[in-house]
């Protein structure tokens, strides 16, 4: 886009965005048919208003802005930034439908989390929510960790040039293949084959447990979903609590940690390049971090003797801190546990791990494992440079899909990223604490947040300001799309307004 | 309906894919394995 946005600007990103929406309103027959087969009949209603706004606005949008202009760059990041709004105002209607929200605002807060993998609900009586609301809502948090434009990338874009444009602007830079299309199917069939092999083993775990075998199912299904995206909604208010199985969360940190993997890492062990898996920068600054965040937290953890033995400390303590780290947002304690018995210590472990986050590419959030060890690379060849002679020439390496040189565009590109991320994390925090919530608590919702996590303190509740939920809406929006298509959608706004 | 059930063989039959999913696996339970240690170890005092 050259200088003001224009008509036929405005008509490219309308056309992308109504297949979003309608791709977002094809989603809904899921719900729908389960409601339908369960007898749900005031949620089939629901869901059938919904697919019918999604449909009109989706079709309107697309009629309207039929062109065969081609999308440059900036189309692509705006319209990636405007779809995740549409689609959060879209998705929201049968949430605000089900009368378990007290708001528009706490379904569109809702929404995003679900899209984002965050996994905070603002939901009112989550035990008794229909099966076909458990399914909208769990179906929302997987696809929105393959990406709602992968989605529409899958089945309803049909221009490759314009497609790849879409799918750098909801963060996922990894072309797994030369042609966006077989990339965004690839990264649909890893999610699907793990769909399979997960809820298999949940559903036996459930059984093992104790539960009937439907229940089994649909709870292996919905865990599967929060968990491989990295999500952490669960269909009961005490979260993965509820099942008091050692068995089950094992199962599940397997799964989100597994989900938490950059997507072209999946695609690499699966080809047979094995080795990867533990010689790739990204898995090898999780485990590294995730080793000395363990040692930090079970330090301050026990200093406290807040848990009195080891299994205990592995079930709350490590428990928290993986979840935390691949962003997934599980929970195992209490929120208020946090704030009353864990110490400074451990939350200050909790709150580094949630702000680095799993893999880029993945369905985690958070600074990335890329950028972690990209950034540790450049210290070191930094301090290198320092100790050795002037004229030294230094060559820092690492291995990631393949033997890499560093380079000084991939250094500035990991900072100005992690430096937004810190941006918006203060941000938020300074909210919170003009809303009147201590300092600890606020930064540990706002690294939740920023980070796509889910773990709370007890911040988030209906009951806080409008204006919190809305900061936390923009945090878990910005983070999710890392930050360019955010600033792209932002500028074009700004430049349409003063065009006026 | 052919080439769906045809794509399903074809995953089934992925023998690199099936040895990706167990390495993966047990990536994951090497970490879990190193944290349940550190937990152990620190446990003891």
């Amino acid at each position: 886009v050259n200088g003001s946005p224009r008509a036929s600007d405005l008509q490219l990103i309308a056309a992308y965005t109504g297949k979003v929406i309608v791709g977002v309103g094809l989603l809904m027959l899921v719900p729908l048919a389960t409601a339908l087969a369960c007898g749900e009949w005031s949620s089939a209603i629901d869901f059938l208003i919904g697919l019918g706004i999604a449909f009109t606005t989706g079709c309107t949008l697309a009629l309207v802005g039929a062109t065969r202009a081609k999308p440059t760059w900036v189309h692509g990041m705006v319209t990636a930034g405007v779809s995740w709004l549409a689609v959060m105002a879209v998705a929201a209607v049968p949430y605000r439908l089900s009368g378990h929200y007290l708001s528009f605002l706490d379904c569109a807060f809702d929404v995003m989390s679900g899209f984002t993998t965050t996994g905070l609900t603002l939901i009112q009586d989550l035990d008794h929510v229909s099966i076909s609301l458990n399914m909208w809502r769990h179906l929302l948090t997987f696809v929105g960790g393959q990406g709602i434009i992968v989605l529409a990338l899958t089945f309803l874009v049909k221009d490759a040039a314009g497609g790849y444009k879409l799918y750098v602007g909801e963060a996922k830079d990894e072309r797994l293949f030369p042609s966006v299309f077989h990339t965004a199917r690839v990264i649909w069939k890893i999610s699907l084959v793990y769909l399979v092999v997960g809820t298999l083993a949940l559903w036996l775990a459930g059984l093992f447990i104790g539960l009937t075998p439907w229940r089994a199912l649909l709870h292996g299904l919905w865990i599967y979903m929060a968990a491989w995206s990295t999500g952490g909604f669960a269909p009961m208010s005490q979260n993965i609590l509820y099942y008091h199985s050692t068995l089950y969360e094992v199962l599940t940190i397997v799964l989100f940690v597994v989900g938490s993997f950059n997507f072209a890492l999946h695609h690499a062990v699966w080809s047979g390049n094995r080795k990867e898996v533990y010689r790739n920068i990204e898995t090898a600054s999780f485990a590294g971090t995730l080793t000395v965040l363990t040692l930090l937290a079970c330090w301050g953890l026990m200093k406290l003797h807040v848990y009195p033995d080891a299994a205990a400390l592995f079930r709350k303590g490590f428990y928290q801190l993986v979840s935390a780290h691949t962003t997934t947002g599980y929970m195992t304690i209490y929120a208020r546990q946090f704030a009353l018995e864990w110490g400074d210590v451990a939350l200050f472990a909790v709150i580094v791990a949630m702000l680095f986050g799993g893999s880029a590419c993945s369905t985690a959030g958070g600074f990335k494992g890329l950028r972690i060890g990209i950034l540790f690379k450049a210290l070191v060849q930094e301090t290198r440079r320092l100790l050795k002679p002037g004229s030294a020439v230094f060559v820092q390496r690492f291995h990631y899909l393949g033997e890499q040189t560093l380079g000084e565009a991939q250094v500035r590109s990991a900072a100005l990223i992690v430096v937004m991320y810190l941006v918006i994390f203060a941000f938020a925090t300074l909210v919170g604490v003009l809303c009147g919530i201590p300092m600890l608590a606020a930064a540990f919702e706002s690294a939740s947040v920023t980070g796509n996590v889910g773990l709370s303190i007890g911040v988030t509740s209906a009951a806080m300001p409008a204006v919190l939920k809305a900061t936390y809406i923009f945090n878990m929006w910005a983070g999710r799309l890392e930050f360019m298509a955010v600033l792209a959608t932002v500028g074009f706004v700004l430049s349409a307004a003063r065009r006026r | 309906m052919k080439k769906g059930l045809r794509s399903i063989a074809l995953v089934l039959r992925d023998t690199q894919m099936h040895l990706g999913i167990l390495v993966e696996a047990a990536f994951v339970l090497a970490l879990v394995g190193a944290g349940s240690l550190i937990c152990i170890l620190f446990s003891l005092g």
